[in-house]
């Protein structure tokens, strides 16, 4: 017998729990293939949450999702682009949609398809809403609602219609419509949307702010009612608002800029309370960040454009449709933006068609089962895209 | 500000001298010193000359650690990617060991990402090698596991002609 010290791994228990907590999800599932003891470490951890991820999809569906990982700075080939919702297929090529940084949507005159988690591929369909839309908010609210407001066709007589659609029950529910101060803007073009997708959240809110405006309102789907909240200004030279969740806190993006020329002077983060918004007009902000000012020379074209999702202490920022830059922005833990950055490479990893189509963005945290169950591997090694072999 | 020495004697007996704040960063060596004043040298037996001259050469260059000077972190950060360069696979398996045991986050921080990168881009096979690993997974895990894997490509699978299908 040969030393038995010899042969033991060198890391094991607490120690290889902690090496493998540097380990990027998507190198953990490779981990825990490895032996039973690495199984057990990868899997304790991924209980912690991952940064999440940002994944491009195109418009126009079909062609690969690719996918982001931050803790890596490596693109994921999903090697299969979500496949086309049943319903949906009759339709040469459904166009795709994200309202808000978690779902996934195409809507058909007679269907609506959604996913949550474009990398888990479950795709859920239900009827269409009554109303005839063509650009309405689409909200997936808590684990039973899905929420369609305004976009209407322009024949239909109500701008404002919003309906609810209750998973459980399977059938829609009228609700109030939105409020009238929206009339000139009730559609997904011009209204930014947050829903908390915050896990243990049991909150029944979606929360909506004009564009242009920073008109804030909230619909609460436990009494089916719009309130106003106001406007958010907390800056006067903000000239183009969107919002998203990061956890449990509502985080907005300001463009400030000079109204004439649309020259974007700087960008701004606030958090948004939610708690105390009953008396006065105005939300009363914390600003939490500023975006660098070099940053800003290179978004100088998106004052009317912007588009952001995020995800758990990360947000990501772009020009609607276009994957030519995105930039990241980190949220620490006590609430403000730590870092900034730059995806590097998501012009490389997409393909020609899918630039010209353009380009659906969506946030998602990934679990390690979640990877599991998508890539099925044991064929021991990922389909990373590395920006050489993109060149 | 006189600096106090603080001398550590490693498993083999050789003997090494840092400052004191220096050696402050490992929270044993901290402890050990305010708990028993040892006279002759913090003794560390769980830790080899060998790794404890790197250990040192870790604190002595972290001991005054910038707080807001863009330029020194950067210098620090470049001086720690060279810290590890040439170091081999044991001896830095060791070193997470000795960061662990004498509690000093930065190093096993630094160790860790270093092994966690290595890993980045292996197979399976390789980690094993490189971690000295038994496969132990019984034959029906492993059935397991290819199961699903068919059943994956089916979904979502890396197969080629699938992905174009969708396209259609």
């Amino acid at each position: 017998m040969s030393n038995k010290e010899e042969q033991d791994p060198p890391l094991h228990g607490d120690l290889l729990e902690t090496v493998l907590s540097h380990v990027p999800l998507i190198n953990l599932l490779s981990a825990s293939h490895v032996s039973s003891s690495w199984r057990r470490a990868a899997f304790s951890l991924s209980g912690s949450p991952a940064k999440p991820w940002l994944v491009l999809h195109n418009r126009r569906g079909g062609n690969p999702t690719r996918a982001y990982d931050p803790s890596s700075h490596e693109w994921i080939q999903l090697a299969r682009a979500p496949p086309p919702p049943p319903l949906a297929r009759a339709y040469a090529r459904p166009t795709l949609r994200a309202a808000h940084s978690t779902l996934l949507h195409t809507l058909t005159p007679s269907a609506l398809s959604f996913t949550n988690n474009p990398i888990t591929d479950t795709w859920q369909t239900i009827p269409s809403p009554h109303v005839w839309r063509r650009d309405p908010v689409v909200a997936r609210v808590g684990s039973s609602h899905v929420v369609v407001a305004g976009g209407t066709c322009d024949f239909e007589h109500d701008r404002l219609a919003v309906e609810v659609y209750d998973l459980t029950a399977g059938r829609w529910d009228a609700c109030e419509s939105m409020p009238s101060a929206m009339v000139g803007s009730a559609s997904a073009t011009w209204l930014s949307v947050a829903v908390s997708n915050n896990d243990d959240d049991v909150s029944k809110m979606l929360y909506v702010m004009e564009k242009r405006s920073g008109l804030f309102c909230s619909l609460d789907l436990g009494a089916m009612r719009w309130e106003v909240i106001g406007e958010v200004r907390p800056e006067p030279s903000i000239l183009y608002y969107v919002i998203g969740f990061c956890g449990a806190r509502l985080v907005m993006m300001g463009i400030m800029g000079n109204g004439e020329s649309n020259d974007i002077k700087g960008v701004g983060v606030w958090e948004v309370p939610l708690d105390d918004h009953s008396g006065g007009s105005t939300c009363q902000c914390i600003e939490i960040g500023r975006m660098p000012d070099e940053m800003v020379g290179r978004v100088r074209n998106w004052s009317q454009s912007m588009g952001m999702v995020m995800g758990r202490g990360l947000g990501y920022v772009y020009e609607e449709g276009s994957a030519r830059e995105v930039l990241w922005f980190e949220i620490g833990e006590e609430g403000r933006v730590v870092e900034w950055g730059s995806v590097e490479g998501c012009d490389m990893v997409l393909d020609a068609e899918t630039l010209m189509d353009g380009v659906v963005f969506t946030c998602v945290t990934v679990t390690l089962d979640d990877l599991r169950r998508a890539v099925g591997l044991d064929n021991q090694k990922f389909t990373v895209i590395t920006r050489q072999e993109c060149e | 500000m006189s600096t106090k020495k603080i001398t550590l004697l490693s498993s083999d007996n050789e003997l090494f001298t840092v400052d004191e704040e220096a050696a402050n960063q490992s929270l044993t060596i901290k402890h050990l010193i305010e708990d028993t004043e040892p006279e002759n040298g913090v003794p560390l037996p769980q830790v080899h000359s060998k790794i404890l001259a790197k250990v040192t050469e870790y604190l002595i260059k972290h001991a005054n650690e910038p707080d807001n000077d863009a330029a020194a972190k950067e210098e620090l950060k470049n001086w720690d990617d060279k810290f590890l360069e040439k170091v081999n696979h044991e001896t830095l398996f060791d070193l997470i060991l000795a960061a662990n045991y004498l509690d000093i986050k930065g190093l096993l921080d630094l160790t860790c990402q270093t092994v966690a990168d290595l890993m980045n881009g292996m197979s399976v096979v390789e980690v094993r090698k490189l971690f000295n690993i038994v496969n132990d997974f019984t034959p029906e895990d492993e059935a397991e596991v290819r199961k699903r894997r068919k059943r994956g490509t089916k979904t979502i699978g890396p197969s080629n002609d699938q992905a174009n299908q969708s396209n259609h």
